[in-house]
């Protein structure tokens, strides 16, 4: 029988011919976990009687959430990470470095045909190399560390059809909100999305993963775009090996197909408190904005602060309300600085923050204020996600969220007159 | 073979885990015995009276939605209940609850209602439910393979202690 590319992949690392609604013992191919969730994990561990770790090298902690430490309790947690790591010789990336999901990018643990785990719900965005990539509950990490396998229950699979090309400006965020709003919250529960169409050409490495990335808000268990020429191209580059890339079989099931003309899709905005109450930025024109925050797992890439970059070329003045730039990782950082892109921030009255999630889900200070309304390029706006519940978090794109940050109201960067 | 045997305590569709247990109680303690009086208590304010019988719970539609907080799971362990059939569950919930050792059964619950005396029983290929308050029967498959170890085992946790070490670390393949 055809099968999909969740089926297939659970096939080759459980052994088993596997179906959509089979439950399997997978091998794991890269076991992922941060400061959130990681001593956690250890305690897991622990409990459990772990005294190894199976494939040590298949681990990596890293240090994103809270960051500088901020206080002794947290400082505690941090140990627990280094100390499980002198004693397992598991990787352990320090504080700085930036988001686990980016820096384990950066580090090219994503591999097309690999099973990959994440103590972290957005683990789901290294789909874009055509891998499964789920997140998982702190014991079943622990369990992976002991045993190297875990058990699933195999998705069945949406297939996501795109075609077209993006309007000029309009990016992945945009494209993964749209998306969202047509799966809704828990559309995708219990499914895995399966991206296909001559559309995922037009889209950038970096957009795949923003939508991999927001496949998380519809509660999929994972996100999976095959490899494409452009994929291909950028493996080739980078040195990461492609002979397990999986593409789905022909006449394979899906529970449901979803068509997007990407031509049609708008700029998009998410509205507190929910990312699936996405609308087109007209709706939401000129809606104050007090706060902006640029970063995060789902956009702070080098490129989403090009984008950055041109718009503030554009636009002159200086922010018109606090903004708050968080690199992704430190390697973009350095891009930044090098680009003049920090500089030009600065210059504009920028607060940039350390490589890291910031403050995502207030784990990192940048708490907004009492009746604040947050701009933010994340993932998540429910209440009280960024650490004050009377504050009301948007979801943009980074580019109106830079220009909107210019004008201190919701802005379409790409059309004149926004001052 | 299992079986058990309690009254249905009942719940609509969406129940999230912010529901099950409330982030306000998280706050002060995660230990999930401590945490049970708080069990559903914005939506069900004196569900503890009811505890005192065998009781299970029946839900509608996404069960344990929302956060993976994997001490929503717990808490429902602690409070003595080992089943919740549901039409369908989140799925870290689904997990948490066989990690956890709870017995979590999709099936269609709109045969029940609050107060029936409902009876499950597993065997090692099905599970069948009575609801003896209306002699409605229901057939089911039996969670197989690694699932079904680990709810035998009573969770995770115990499952591990139940491997040897070859067990543990044998399943190694080569790398592909
Ligand atoms: S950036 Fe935000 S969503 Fe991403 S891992 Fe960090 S806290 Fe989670």
């Amino acid at each position: 029988m055809a099968k999909t590319i969740v089926e297939k992949i659970f096939s080759a690392k459980s052994g088993k011919d596997a179906r959509a609604g089979d439950i399997v013992d997978a091998q794991i191919d890269v076991i992922l976990t941060n400061d959130a969730s990681g001593p956690l994990s250890i305690d897991y561990f622990e409990k459990m009687g772990g005294d190894r770790v199976i494939h040590p090298e298949r681990v990596v902690a890293i240090i994103d959430h809270y960051v500088p430490c901020p206080n002794s309790k947290v400082a505690r947690l941090h140990q627990k990470l280094f100390d499980f790591r002198d004693r397992y010789g598991i990787t352990l990336v320090e504080a700085g470095h930036g988001i686990a999901h980016q820096v384990i990018d950066e580090l090219k643990y994503i591999r097309a045909g690999t099973l990959i785990i994440g103590g972290d719900s957005h683990t789901t965005t290294h789909g874009y190399l055509d891998t499964v990539s789920v997140g998982v509950g702190a014991s079943d990490l622990a369990f992976a560390l002991i045993t190297g396998a875990l058990w699933f229950k195999i998705p069945e699979t949406i297939r996501i059809n795109l075609t077209g090309i993006l309007r000029k400006g309009v990016s992945g965020k945009d494209v993964a909100l749209y998306l969202l709003r047509i799966l809704g919250a828990d559309g995708a529960n219990y499914r895995a999305l399966e991206f296909h169409g001559d559309g995922v050409g037009c889209l950038s490495l970096d957009d795949r993963k923003t939508i991999c990335n927001l496949a998380a808000e519809s509660s999929a268990k994972c996100a999976i775009m095959p490899l494409d020429e452009r994929a291909l191209e950028y493996c080739n580059t980078q040195h990461i090996r492609v002979d397990d890339c999986v593409v789905p079989d022909e006449g394979c099931t899906y529970s449901r197909t979803i068509e997007i003309d990407l031509a049609t899709v708008p700029l998009m905005i998410s509205l507190p408190p929910r990312a699936d109450l996405a609308v087109a930025i007209d709706e939401q024109l000129g809606t104050p904005i007090d706060m902006v925050v640029i970063g995060t797992c789902t956009n702070g890439r080098i490129s989403d602060f090009e984008i950055v970059d041109e718009v503030i070329r554009e636009i002159p003045g200086p922010f018109m309300v606090e903004t708050l730039i968080v690199p992704g990782s430190l390697e973009t950082y350095k891009h930044m600085v090098n680009r003049g892109i920090a500089g030009r921030l600065l210059e504009k009255g920028a607060m940039i923050l350390p490589p890291g999630c910031g403050p995502c889900c207030g784990s990192s200070p940048g708490t907004p204020r009492d009746g604040f309304n947050v701009l933010s390029t994340a993932n998540r706006n429910f209440v009280g996600r960024m650490g004050n519940v009377n504050s009301h978090i948007y979801l943009s794109s980074p580019a109106v969220a830079i220009a909107s940050a210019l004008t201190g109201h919701i802005t379409d960067p790409w059309r004149g007159g926004h001052v | 073979m299992f079986e058990y045997e309690g009254k249905a305590i009942c719940f609509g569709d969406d129940i999230n885990t912010d529901y099950i247990i409330s982030s306000r109680r998280k706050k002060d303690t995660i230990d999930p015995y401590e945490l049970v009086p708080y069990l559903m208590e914005d939506i069900r304010p004196n569900l503890v009276d009811l505890l005192v019988d065998q009781v299970l719970f029946v839900a509608g539609e996404n069960f344990g939605c929302g956060s993976a907080m994997e001490v929503a799971a717990q808490i429902v362990k602690a409070a003595g209940i080992p089943i919740i059939i549901a039409k369908s569950f989140a799925r870290s919930y689904f997990r948490n609850a066989i990690n956890n050792g709870i017995l979590a059964i999709q099936a269609d619950t709109s045969h029940f209602r609050e107060g029936d005396i409902v009876r499950v029983r597993m065997e090692d290929e099905s599970v069948t439910i009575w609801n003896l308050s209306t002699e409605y029967v229901g057939h089911h498959v039996a969670p197989q393979g690694k699932i079904r170890e680990i709810l035998d085992a009573g969770g995770l946790i115990p499952y591990v202690a139940t491997l040897n070490k070859e067990e543990l670390h044998g399943n190694r393949r080569e790398d592909q």
